[in-house]
């Protein structure tokens, strides 16, 4: 499995990747991506199976990237302090299956790669 | 030797270039107890500490940790510089915060306050994240109110982490909760994941 974990926090990214590393998952092959225009980047080069989204980044955020590729991604999922419904409902009509909101803990990241997966 | 107020340079050595800020209430001694009691064979970066606390015990819970653990810890002094590796503790009937002098020295500075609520967590958290930026966490512990959460609001807007302990294991969770109802914690966390989570921060922030 690949997953691409996209936030503009490197120490998000750090506590995402090993809760990954630590789960059923450890064998997958992980990406990460700093912002928006790199999140496009790397979802080009890795066609990832599960993207895990931030949705604030500077420049272009997550709406802006699920707008682009989010009808052609196999599985992504919202990770977010954001937890307006308005913003919720609209990363779900662009293509996002998942939305998990900020803070969550290991179970809850693991849960939701299984129902991407 | 020079007397700390004497200092007009820095060294670059001992200059923090990290720094873990901590607010804590009701319940916060304990917690803080065991949270060094895991960090105690550990290298830590500079920690400040505000712990609602009347004025009068806050040298004994000082003078306790310092017994209990391996730690460089001290009630904070006005003036004071700051340094790599030391745990300042706010003292009480005062509020702390740590400012840049002319010279560029870290130091902390005591402010007089005619709150009954000292030493300010907000006024502490919100100058430690306005010098380390995106190098700081901060930590919220179990409390009573809402002290902190414009402190970790100005940490969030700095680009620091936020962590809060979780309500299973906080004594009263007000304080947590409150940067949680405002959207601004990035995890919470049960007390003895924390000092596990300031390790993996720590490194992450080399």
């Amino acid at each position: 499995m690949k997953i691409l974990i996209v936030d503009d926090s490197a120490f998000m990214r750090t506590i995402l990747k090993n809760i990954i590393l630590k789960s059923k998952y450890s064998d997958a092959e992980l990406d990460e991506a700093v912002d928006g225009n790199d999140a496009l980047k790397k979802f080009d080069q890795m066609q990832p199976d599960v993207m895990l989204l931030d949705i604030i980044m500077p420049g272009k955020d997550g709406i802006e990237v699920l707008k682009e590729i989010g009808s052609s991604a196999k599985a992504i999922a919202i990770i977010s302090s954001v937890d307006q419904k308005e913003i919720i409902e609209e990363a779900k009509s662009l293509g996002a299956r998942g939305y998990l909101v900020k803070p969550y803990d290991a179970t809850e990241v693991i849960a939701m790669i299984d129902t991407l997966a | 030797m020079a007397s700390s107020s004497s200092i007009t340079r820095q060294s670059t050595d001992l200059r923090p270039k990290k720094a873990i800020v901590i607010g804590s209430s009701t319940g916060g001694p304990k917690a803080l107890t065991t949270i060094f009691d895991e960090l105690n064979d550990t290298s830590v970066p500079t920690i400040f500490i505000a712990q609602h606390m009347l004025a009068n015990f806050l040298p004994d819970f000082v003078k306790l940790l310092k017994s209990k653990f391996d730690i460089n810890i001290q009630l904070g002094s006005d003036g004071l510089v700051v340094e790599e590796g030391v745990i300042y503790v706010a003292p009480g009937n005062v509020n702390m915060e740590i400012v840049k002098d002319d010279n560029d020295v870290l130091r902390v500075h005591l402010l007089t306050s005619d709150d009954s609520l000292t030493p300010s967590i907000n006024i502490l958290m919100k100058s430690v994240a306005k010098i380390f930026g995106e190098k700081t966490l901060g930590i919220i512990l179990t409390g009573m109110g809402e002290d902190g959460l414009e402190g970790m609001r100005t940490l969030k807007q700095f680009g620091g982490h936020t962590i809060v302990q979780d309500q299973i294991t906080a004594e009263i969770s007000s304080m947590p909760h409150a940067i949680i109802a405002s959207h601004l914690a990035d995890q919470s966390l049960p007390l003895n994941e924390i000092p596990d989570a300031i390790k993996l921060w720590s490194m992450a922030n080399e």
